[in-house]
């Protein structure tokens, strides 16, 4: 008996069998996809990380708006013939679109409230958009991808690329389902709302509406009308339904800065979508590094701010004759705004910086957190940073418009003339902005022509002078076709002859620019008490030389060292690295660069 | 002869080492993100990297084939083995995939690698009588070294930036410096060479920069498609794999004193300073690090013979751009010799010490690591120098002197 029930124990075991993948166990203490994607707060949780793939801009490294830049930049080396499909770097970021993908594919299962899960899923949807774009404007072509890509998916991996018709209607749905699902009201602007998705619509829009149209190489002129109306349809519903308004309180420039060097842009009702930081959380900028770090503004977009009464500038008599100090009376107030004006202090009862003429003199200030307390050096700035702003959607509603030759003056009203009221300029008037283009302003943009012709070269410079180091102006110009205006030689700030200048605006000189050591000629005649303060500069230095050699607008030794040339239409895309034709034969370079 | 043994075996083993438990899972990182969304800084959850459903782990096998020998009544013996590895299915990560795929190739038994080595012992033992006191020596001398190829592995296109069928494991590709440009007119009639440039110096060069050598003669010095079938004007310039290490140990006594020296080292290896390797290449690598002292010696007109060319910011940043491409004229020699121990003793006479009661009393004096013979033109540790850019940055072998009393009883 005890032998039988021994047995029986033995046997019930022997056939007791595991459940089917008894010893099938998933890791207790990692997230595999099979745990997530479930809830919506699963996918807000992993859209969280998506956040870094649009951040704020401050500066337009690499454009027109740069008198020189001593650090490295993809696009200086490119017009400096630098760049080839062996050394160029980049297509390397495809793994933002694998992570975009991968919860596109996985929110089939989530459950809960599907107006937050398409929330989310818009989320997704936008941040693709923006990837996708941005590949667009750098390659043209490109393959379109709407999966998470496997080792074996040898269709996929090695698939021909899509052209930029295709990919950029893709681009158009997801950001048409982004600005339909995002709602208004789950985030604040630190996050992504309709608004910002129809923003980013807009810009898109109208990025693609002017490429087409100016780009007739391309062959797509036909379609361009329509994007150009997407970007009228998208900007106008932000002004009138997002309730969004230009911060202006009549302080004029002061509320111009508030939107570049405070801490307080939560509450400003310009501010779309923003980057916050914040001390007690230890998030912070290092935008005071454009103040005299590794570059400075050019002349060109100095001379591109009209005078305070609303006429150009350089159609003042001997305006590229001009000294440092003169160049800054009576001009639009946002341009001590962007360039540091004479007299500039850093903190209140400082005595003002003194420009040096290596990177030209027309130092960045926009963006310099002006606060010391806001300000505390290498990454430790605690100024809040738009990321969009209202500024802009007017611009793009504003150009657009003229594009598409529907623009009335009360749009412009509503538009461009908002931002110049709030800075105290006079407004822009159609008639007389069609009525006498600005000669020099044609001349920069000689593809622009018709009835509107005025109008768009204002509106041009208003979007130059409103945005500038806002990281817009290089997609600007390849736009509009101008990449021409890459390829010229910067300038700094006018030096009349060898001697001695005022730079801070009390009269007394501050700088000498000498030809060498000792050659003191030009400035023995002053006091001892001021020459003997001087801070001389010489152009042995070889950085910069003067224009007429002794005379002139200051110029850059980069520039003459490594000429530069704007190879059309070839430079206004990036080829793709080598290896990648490599191991992709269907995978072609873009035009001119095979 | 006194003895003679061959030996042959054969052996064969799984390696699990590289293989952790939930590796076919694609597990979902975490973290804090940095930046303010909402009112702080919350979670965010990742997308996992992609991994292969199909996996084992590799397999080694193991052919030796030895002889031992004693000669002179057994105080000469010789050891000598001779191997082949085979490791057959490799977990290394497989053949590169166009850059869409957007994550990192997974790991399979990609590969197949076989490794040919040899392994050398040589010992002299003897005693004998010096000027009437009795007394011994030992010598050993070890040497050994091997070779490794890949025999499998999926790469067609023959890409240089991973494996290749017929590749030996530490090969270093590079290129030819020739000197540096002295004037504007020696940089005029130079074939151009801006794909051997840097993104820092928007792939210029200037007057005291290195020039590098159109091997090729296609009138331009640039890296073909870098690929084994073209390469341009790279070319295989050595091995940083570490051959023929050896030992040298020598011991003998005579009228109490003891004495042993251990000699130990690398015969031949091939160390390129990586690109970034602030020891090596200082202000080359980032103007703000410290200008070492072998930074001294560069390029100037008046210094036209210099070791560095002229200054120039960045230019050792980046690899396979402009001095981050290994060449001879920077390759160094990382063979070593390192006096591992060094060890003097003296037991006094057991005659003295029997009324102590001890066995033994023996003072010594010993150092060990006390000094490298290296041609390394940094002063880094010769024996724990690695790859990338900081290669040498391990902490590194102490010197250390002892005194010591040994009693026994």
């Amino acid at each position: 008996m005890k032998y039988a029930l021994r047995f029986c124990i033995l046997l019930g075991m022997f056939f007791a069998s595991c459940e089917k993948d008894f010893l099938q166990r998933t890791p207790q203490t990692s997230i595999t996809k099979e745990d997530f994607f479930n809830t919506p707060a699963d996918l807000q949780t992993y859209t969280n990380g998506f956040y870094s793939q649009l951040r704020s801009k401050w500066e337009d490294l690499y454009s027109d708006n740069i008198s020189v830049y001593t650090g490295s930049s993809e696009v200086d080396n490119l017009v400096r013939g630098g760049i080839t499909p062996a050394t160029v770097g980049g297509w390397n970021n495809w793994g933002t679109l694998r992570s975009i993908n991968f919860m596109l594919q996985n929110t089939g299962k989530t459950t809960g409230d599907p107006v937050t899960i398409n929330h989310y899923i818009g989320i997704a949807r936008f941040f693709r958009a923006n990837f996708y774009y941005n590949m667009v404007k750098r390659y043209g072509d490109v393959p379109w991808y709407g999966s998470v890509i496997g080792t074996s998916d040898e269709d996929l991996l090695y698939k021909a690329k899509d052209s930029r018709a295709v990919v950029v209607d893709s681009i158009m749905n997801d950001l048409e389902f982004a600005a339909a699902n995002i709602l208004p009201s789950l985030t604040n602007n630190t996050q992504l709302t309709k608004w910002a998705a129809l923003q980013l619509l807009a810009r898109i829009a109208l990025h693609e509406g002017t490429y087409r149209k100016y780009h007739d190489e391309i062959g797509l002129e036909s379609s361009a009308a329509g994007f150009l109306q997407k970007a009228v349809n998208a900007s106008q519903k932000i002004m009138e339904e997002g309730g969004f308004t230009i911060y202006s309180t009549g302080a004029n420039a002061l509320d111009y800065r508030a939107l570049f060097s405070s801490n307080n842009l939560s509450a400003n009702k310009e501010v779309i979508y923003l980057e916050k930081n914040n001390k007690e959380e230890g998030i912070a900028n290092n935008t005071h590094v454009v103040l005299d770090w590794q570059w400075a503004l050019s002349a060109d977009l100095m001379n591109d701010y009209l005078m305070r009464d609303g006429t150009p500038f350089t159609s003042t008599a001997d305006y590229d004759k001009k000294t440092f100090v003169q160049v800054f009376q009576n001009r639009d107030p946002r341009l001590p705004e962007t360039i540091m004006p004479p007299g500039f202090t850093t903190a209140p009862g400082n005595t003002p910086l003194v420009i040096k003429p290596n990177f030209g003199g027309y130092m960045q200030v926009k963006f310099y957190p002006r606060d010391p307390a806001l300000r505390g050096g290498w990454v430790l700035n605690y100024t809040d940073l738009p990321i969009f702003r209202l500024a802009e959607v007017l611009l793009i509603n504003a150009e657009a418009k003229t594009e598409l030759g529907t623009i009335t003056q009360a749009d412009l009203d509503q538009t461009i003339n908002k931002l110049r009221r709030r800075v105290g300029m006079p407004d822009l008037s159609m008639a007389v902005a069609n009525g006498n283009p600005d000669p020099y302003q044609a001349q920069k943009y000689p593809l622009v022509a018709g009835a509107q012709k005025g109008l768009l070269l204002e509106i041009r410079r208003e979007r130059r002078i409103e945005l500038a180091c806002e990281g817009f102006r290089l997609d600007d110009l390849y736009r509009w076709k101008a990449g021409q205006l890459l390829g010229k030689h910067s300038k700094g700030m006018y030096i009349p002859a060898l001697g001695a200048y005022d730079v801070t605006g009390d009269g007394e000189e501050d700088i000498a620019i000498l030809e060498q050591q000792g050659a003191e000629d030009p400035i023995n005649h002053l006091p001892p008490n001021v020459k003997n303060k001087l801070i001389k500069f010489y152009l042995t230095d070889q950085s910069y030389y003067l224009e007429n050699e002794n005379s002139g607008a200051l110029l850059f030794g980069k520039d003459r060292q490594q000429p530069r040339n704007f190879v059309e239409p070839k430079y206004y895309h990036f080829p793709i690295p080598q290896e990648q034709t490599l191991l992709n034969k269907n995978l072609t370079q873009p035009a001119g660069w095979q | 002869m006194d003895h003679l043994k061959l030996r042959a075996s054969y052996g064969s083993l799984g390696n699990q080492a590289s293989v952790s438990e939930y590796a076919y899972i694609p597990t979902m990182s975490n973290g804090q993100v940095s930046y303010i969304l909402g009112s702080g800084r919350p979670m965010a959850v990742y997308a996992p990297g992609a991994v292969s459903d199909n996996f084992s782990w590799e397999k080694i096998s193991t052919v030796n084939l030895g002889v031992d020998l004693a000669f002179f009544r057994n105080r000469l013996q010789v050891n000598f083995d001779k191997y082949t590895r085979y490791t057959n299915d490799m977990l290394i990560p497989g053949k590169t995939l166009p850059a869409v795929f957007g994550t990192g190739v997974p790991r399979e038994n990609s590969g197949d690698l076989k490794t040919k080595g040899w392994e050398m012992r040589l010992a002299w033992r003897d005693n004998g009588l010096l000027a009437g006191t009795p007394f011994f020596y030992n010598l050993t001398f070890t040497l050994a070294d091997n070779r490794s190829w890949i025999t499998r592995f999926d790469n067609p296109a023959k890409l240089l930036s991973n494996y290749y069928v017929g590749q030996e494991i530490g090969e270093i590709w590079g290129a030819e410096i020739t000197g540096f440009f002295q004037n504007e007119e020696d940089l005029a009639k130079h074939p151009d060479q801006r794909a051997m440039g840097t993104d820092d110096q928007g792939y210029q060069f200037f007057v005291g920069d290195p020039k590098f050598a159109d091997r090729n003669k296609d009138g331009v010095v640039d890296m073909g498609a870098k690929t084994v079938d073209n390469h341009g004007d790279l070319y295989k310039l050595g091995n940083s794999s570490a051959r023929y290490p050896f030992g040298i140990d020598l011991s003998g006594g005579w009228k109490g004193f003891d004495l042993r020296l251990f000699f130990q080292g690398i015969g031949k290896r091939d160390w390129y300073p990586g690109a970034s390797n602030v020891y090596f290449w200082g202000i080359f690598a980032q103007p703000w690090t410290n200008v070492t002292k072998q930074n001294m010696d560069y390029w100037s007109p008046e210094n036209p013979h210099a070791y560095f060319p002229a200054v120039r910011a960045y230019t050792a940043e980046d690899n396979m751009e402009q001095l981050g491409i290994p060449n001879k004229r920077y390759m160094q020699n990382a063979a070593y010799m390192r006096m591992k121990n060094i060890t003097l003793g003296y037991s006094l006479p057991t005659a003295w010490i029997k009324r102590l009661k001890f066995n033994k009393i023996r003072f010594y004096l010993s150092a060990e690591n006390a000094f490298e013979l290296s041609k390394v033109k940094v002063k880094l540790d010769p024996e724990s120098l690695g790859s990338g850019s900081r290669a040498g940055a391990a902490y590194p072998f102490q010197r250390t002197y002892s005194i010591g009393l040994n009693l026994n009883y």
